[in-house]
């Protein structure tokens, strides 16, 4: 009884799981079957694009000879593919229609926000244009299909996979774990039903770079354009015009993006946001429609926008709520940070000492410089700028940092019992070092109590597989501010612990001297580093090192020797907000540097010569490449050969990391 | 009662009244069920090899039930030593019955019987979209009695492999499946490639680059193209080819130039220089015809693009000299054909 009793009931079980088996089945059944359908609707206006001539190789990346990918996008035929596949500037294109006729074409317009391009056919074409899915009905989670037609024989080749994000690269991208790749850049992302949501596309939300976002082909991350948004740009596309981001001209103060208000710590020179009237010291409220709490919310607010579009901007001044119109453009002025001529007395944080008196210190006046020339003398204490107070060397740095070179402003100045208000012009800042130095604490005792380990120690990261030496002068202070030099060796430059050693006896008298402590991390393979990975530890480095002892956050620098200076050259241009400092010893950049901001003050020193490791001419391209971006770049020339530094030029190098405080 | 059991009278229970209710008698077979009906059907293929970038493993699968084993051929293969791991865990020395490089592909031998195995004559075909699963031992991950890796995707196109036309490097010409899954990868070639009901469908190849776009190609052979020969292998009848590939293209006995057709190039400074005309020699082919400095050849005899001065010269190699060619040129934006015959 019992026994038939369970019987009948795994019977009926079995059922169940049978049928539940059936039903998936069928489902299965019918989205392979819509899935067909959906490519079988928009296979007519996928079009095959092939070039002729062109660069071979761009930004690193040795670029095939093709075919990609296009989508039609009106009635009279035009085409829009991945910018991606005309990074190489082909001399001739031909897109091939679904019938395989092919057409002659040219390339009416680039968009570099959305990384399309728009392609006009020269003679007639009559395809249908795909329907649209709406943007605001592209859900995360459903089916998505990418579509190319780039394979021998002329049919669409697919891959199914689903929406994985909206709004992806500051709105300008819908993400899917289709394989999305070259052989369907260009080509349409639809859904299930056949409508296309988005032009398939490499980006990188990090990036800017002409060909971001390839590396991630076939890795479960891909991006698309949406189609609605490339139909807005369409219209300034049609007329020939290139779309470019929209920038809005301000520098945020720094701190954690994520987290604090978005207080404008700069306003550029003839920037969209100067000619409205916006301010340092404005907090921004709103752009659009688009309430501002966190600074990451002005660059989400910005990102959809083009150059040339209006937004409507509200910020805080004091008590009171404006209300700007800002038109955005394509590209800054490159900034050139304003120079008065000083060096700021540091100071030295003692046990029970008196607060400080309010402005800054003067320690050293440049010759020839701004100050100079208004008369400023060392010992005189600066306590404002124009209507801004300075209570220390960073608010000082930050004031000046935000006014522009050329231009008089008034100084407010304490000598002794007088204050003084000359006007200076500011200068840019020199690429020269300073032949002597004078001390930058005034009656600085020797230290005694409790310190950290100093001298020469292995230090190590629990969370990173690195090793890594250091070296803190014996004389190691913790109320003084200290540099900190992140050294990168070159190819097996720390393989033995005699390189280690040789390194540090090097730079010895250099950290006693100046108060400079010494990292020197390891590749994880000896002979290259690999800059995707490491410019991670190193910030995790440095950031250690700031926590356990002293350091100067402006004068933290990343140096290194042939590889090992390009390295340097990768971690300051990423690390924007660490480093202050590059010195390359034999080494050219090896990516695109940023541009200047105020916020983040950046100089390089730089060797040169005829031969060496980095071939003469690209170091030279990539010191005017940086001067050109208004950083102030130290060239030593080393005449025909390079080689690592000399004693004469690691003293002037002291000096020159000595400066850096400069304002 | 095992649970087994109850899913083997549950299923035939389902059958039964999917039939009673005309539904697809493919309503029984789930995923679950056909990778368990596949599994037995694979094995791990281990030889030469072993250092870096050089794996000593591949994939295979039985054909028969005397145990006839279908994989690529390849250096894992070049040794005396081939051991084949069943999928219930049995290990057997195994021979290389013949190999046939043109295809890519080897049968081996082990001694068994009653194998589970595919017959190659019910291996069925698909389309783009059709839902597949790929059975393999990709990365070496499975040895012994532990299954093969299973992955799924879809057939995203069917494509030729052309051997010799530069933008593969395989012997293989012919028409491969192009998979919307990542089956380029160490170990996986030799694997099976069946369809959502189970049937076979190809063969999965070796990892292959695409030059054209500088992407991995994952893509599995047709049975179709294969199983003739595989068949001769197995009843000893196979007598290796000469390389069709290379006769349904040979190079012209005396071959066509440039210079022939009095067509100067411009300077070829470039690994890829557009093939522009720098000048037409007067009284000459070209000049006859109408080609003139500036004109951007594109194509000969309306065959693929041409992308370089070098293409041209080489795709000239073809064509006798005797014979007449239709050259496709871009003029300021417009396409015309011209038809020359050298003197």
């Amino acid at each position: 009884m019992r026994s038939t009793l369970i019987r009948s009931a795994l019977a009926v079980f079995a059922l169940l799981l049978a049928y539940s088996a059936l039903a998936q089945d069928d489902l299965d059944e019918q989205v392979e079957a819509a899935v067909k359908e959906a490519v079988k609707k928009v296979a007519p206006s996928v079009v095959r694009i092939e070039t002729v001539g062109g660069l071979e190789n761009v930004g690193g990346v040795l670029f095939g000879t093709g075919p990609t990918t296009g989508l039609v996008v009106s009635e009279d035929g035009l085409v829009v593919s991945s910018a991606f596949n005309f990074a190489q500037k082909p001399s001739q294109i031909l897109i091939g229609l679904p019938d395989g006729t092919r057409v002659p074409a040219t390339l009416v317009a680039t968009d570099h926000s959305r990384r399309i391009v728009l392609l006009k056919p020269n003679v007639e074409v009559k395809l249908p244009v795909p329907e649209m899915a709406p943007e605001a009905e592209v859900a995360v989670g459903q089916w998505a299909i990418a579509v190319g037609r780039t394979f021998e024989g002329g049919e669409t080749n697919l891959s199914v996979g689903i929406v994985s994000a909206v709004k992806r690269v500051w709105g300008r991208a819908i993400q899917s774990d289709c394989k999305i790749s070259p052989s369907n850049y260009g080509g349409p992302l639809v859904d299930i039903r056949g409508r296309v949501m988005g032009i398939l596309s490499p980006m990188n939300p990090q990036s800017d770079d002409k060909i971001a976002g390839v590396e991630w082909y076939n890795a479960g991350i891909g991006f698309a354009a949406p189609l609605e948004q490339v139909h807005k740009a369409l219209p300034l596309l049609k007329q020939g015009k290139d779309l470019f981001p929209g920038i809005m001209g301000v520098n945020l103060r720094g701190g954690d993006q994520f987290a604090d208000p978005a207080m404008i710590a700069a306003v550029r020179a003839n920037s969209p946001a100067a000619q409205a009237g916006l301010k340092t010291g404005d907090q921004i409220l709103k752009i659009g429609d688009k309430e501002i709490i966190r600074q990451i919310q002005v660059r989400e607010a910005l990102g959809p926008h083009y150059a040339g579009e209006t937004v409507h901007v509200i910020v805080k001044r004091g008590s009171e709520q404006l209300e700007r119109d800002v038109t955005l453009i394509a590209k800054l002025e490159p900034y050139t940070r304003p120079f008065l001529g000083i060096l700021p007395m540091r100071l030295a944080k003692a046990e029970g000492a008196a607060p400080p008196a309010p402005g800054v210190e003067i320690r050293f006046i440049y010759p020839d410089s701004p100050a100079e020339a208004a008369g400023l003398l060392p010992g005189d204490r600066i306590l404002g700028v124009v209507d801004k107070k300075a209570a220390g060397i960073e608010q000082l740095r930050e004031a000046v940092g935000a006014l522009e070179p050329g231009k008089k402003y008034a100084l407010e100045v304490r000598r002794g019992q007088q204050t003084l208000k000359p006007d200076v012009t500011f200068a840019a800042i020199p690429e020269t070092v300073p032949e002597k130095l004078p001390p930058a604490f005034a009656g600085r005792k020797p230290f005694v109590g409790q310190q950290p380990p100093v001298g020469k120690q292995p230090f190590k990261l629990p969370e990173h597989q690195n090793d890594a030496v250091i070296y803190v002068p014996e004389g190691y202070d913790p109320g003084v501010p200290h540099a900190l030099v992140v050294w990168f060796h070159e190819p097996n430059g720390l393989k033995e612990e005699e390189k280690v050693d040789a390194l540090i006896a090097k730079w010895k008298s250099i950290c006693e001297g100046y108060d400079v402590i010494l990292a020197a991390p390891k590749s994880l393979d000896p002979v290259k580093w690999d800059p995707a990975k490491e410019t991670a530890y190193v910030q995790a480095l440095a950031e250690k090192l700031r926590a356990i002892y002293t350091i100067d956050d402006a004068r933290i620098v990343a140096a290194g020797y042939q590889a090992g200076g390009a390295m340097a050259y990768h971690v300051a241009f990423n690390r924007r907000e660490l480093f202050r400092g590059v010195v390359a010893v034999d080494a050219a950049i090896a990516s695109p540097p940023p541009e200047a901001e105020p916020t983040f003050p950046l100089a390089i020193y730089a060797t040169k010569a005829i031969q060496g490791r980095a071939p003469g001419p690209q170091i030279e391209a990539g010191i005017k490449r940086l001067r050109d971006l208004k950083y102030p770049v130290t060239v030593k020339d080393q005449g025909n050969a390079a080689r690592e530094l000399n004693a004469e030029e690691l003293g002037e190098l002291a000096r020159w990391i000595d400066a850096l405080d400069r304002i | 009662m095992t649970f087994r059991n109850v899913k083997a009278r549950g299923a035939a229970i389902a059958m039964a009244v999917a039939w009673l209710f005309s539904a697809p008698v493919s309503g029984a077979d789930t995923v679950a069920d056909v990778i368990d009906a596949v599994q037995p059907r694979m094995v791990k293929i281990y030889g030469a090899g072993g250092f870096r970038g050089l794996e000593a493993y591949q994939s295979g699968f039985l054909v028969s039930a005397e145990g006839h084993i279908l994989t690529v051929w390849s250096y894992v293969l070049d040794t005396e030593f081939i051991t084949v791991h069943l999928d219930d865990g049995r290990k057997f020395d195994a021979k290389t019955l013949g190999y046939d490089p043109r295809l890519e592909l080897a049968v081996l031998k082990i001694d068994g019987a009653d194998l589970p195995h595919f017959d190659l004559a019910q291996a069925k075909e698909a389309e783009a979209g059709t839902r597949i699963l790929a059975f393999s031992n990709l990365f070496g991950v499975a040895t012994r009695n532990e299954p093969a890796s299973v992955q799924h995707g879809v057939i995203s196109v069917m494509t030729r492999l052309e051997a010799r036309r530069g933008a593969y490097e395989t012997p293989y010409n012919g028409p491969v499946y192009v998979l919307d899954a990542i089956t380029n990868n160490p170990g996986a070639a030799g694997g099976a490639l069946v369809n959502r009901k189970g049937e076979l469908l190809g063969m999965l190849g070796k990892e292959l680059r695409n030059s054209l776009n500088n992407t991995w190609l994952d893509y599995a052979i047709p049975i179709g193209q294969v199983h003739p020969t595989v068949t001769e292998i197995m009843e000893g009848k196979f007598i290796s080819r000469p390389d069709e590939g290379q006769d349904s293209r040979p190079k012209a006995d005396n071959p066509l130039s440039v210079k022939l057709l009095g067509i100067v190039l411009v300077p070829d400074v470039l690994e890829r220089t557009p093939p522009f005309v720098d000048d037409v020699r007067p009284g000459s082919p070209a000049a006859a015809a109408g080609l003139k400095p500036d004109d951007l050849i594109l194509f000969i005899n309306d065959d693929r693009l041409i992308q370089s001065c070098k293409a041209l010269r080489e795709e000239l190699g073809y064509i006798e000299r005797e014979e007449q060619v239709k050259l496709t040129v871009i003029r300021g934006q417009e396409l015309m054909e011209f038809v020359l015959k050298a003197n």
